[in-house]
């Protein structure tokens, strides 16, 4: 029974909160999910540096 | 994606790219070709894979995440969730395609059915419809 856990999808639930330092033209930043609240918000997941997106 | 950004932002949609990959490797990744520095938007070091975990988008056998996409509202709703095997790009139409159905279907009461384009009227979502889509 437990190995059949119900995992939640993620659509339509509210975003979790995120935070972490980002490269940006040429500076390091920090930013969080909340520095975009009112906007729309793409996440581009990628593999790794130096491979195709 | 960095010759598309201005698209996205013209329909008011912040980009952030996030990988495993420490900032460091981001810095020289993002300096090492003239077309990687035209990119002007943020580039997340999720190191400790913590955020592709969150988000479910974590392979954990090589630690790094899949390619893929997530949309956010500006309520803070996840609106689409895309991912690619490795082998497979995105396609950018796609993703211009679904920001520009879900900004049209946002606050009326319509849909945007299969190939939806900006042209279309789209689907009044009332009983009469059901089963005509």
């Amino acid at each position: 029974m437990e190995a059949n856990t119900y995992q939640e999808g993620l659509l339509n639930q509210i975003a979790p909160y995120f935070s972490g330092t980002a490269y940006q033209q040429g500076k390091e930043v920090t930013l969080s999910l909340t520095d975009f609240r009112q906007k729309w918000l793409m996440l581009f997941f990628y593999g790794g540096d130096f491979t195709f997106v | 994606m960095a010759d598309h950004y201005q698209e996205f932002q013209g329909l008011g949609v912040e980009v952030i790219a996030i990988s495993t990959d420490s900032i460091y490797a981001h810095k020289i990744f993002a300096q090492s070709s003239p077309s990687l520095s035209k990119v002007t938007y943020p580039i997340l070091s999720d190191h400790n894979q913590q955020i592709a975990q969150t988000y479910q988008v974590l392979n954990k056998d090589t630690g790094t995440a899949n390619r893929a996409v997530i949309i956010i509202s500006p309520e803070g709703l996840i609106k689409c969730i895309l991912q690619y095997p490795n082998s497979v790009g995105r396609s950018i139409p796609e993703l211009i395609r679904v920001i520009q159905a879900l900004q049209f279907t946002q606050g009326n009461n319509k849909g945007a059915p299969a190939n939806w384009q900006p042209n279309n009227e789209g689907l009044t979502i009332q009983w009469e419809t059901v089963g005509k889509i």
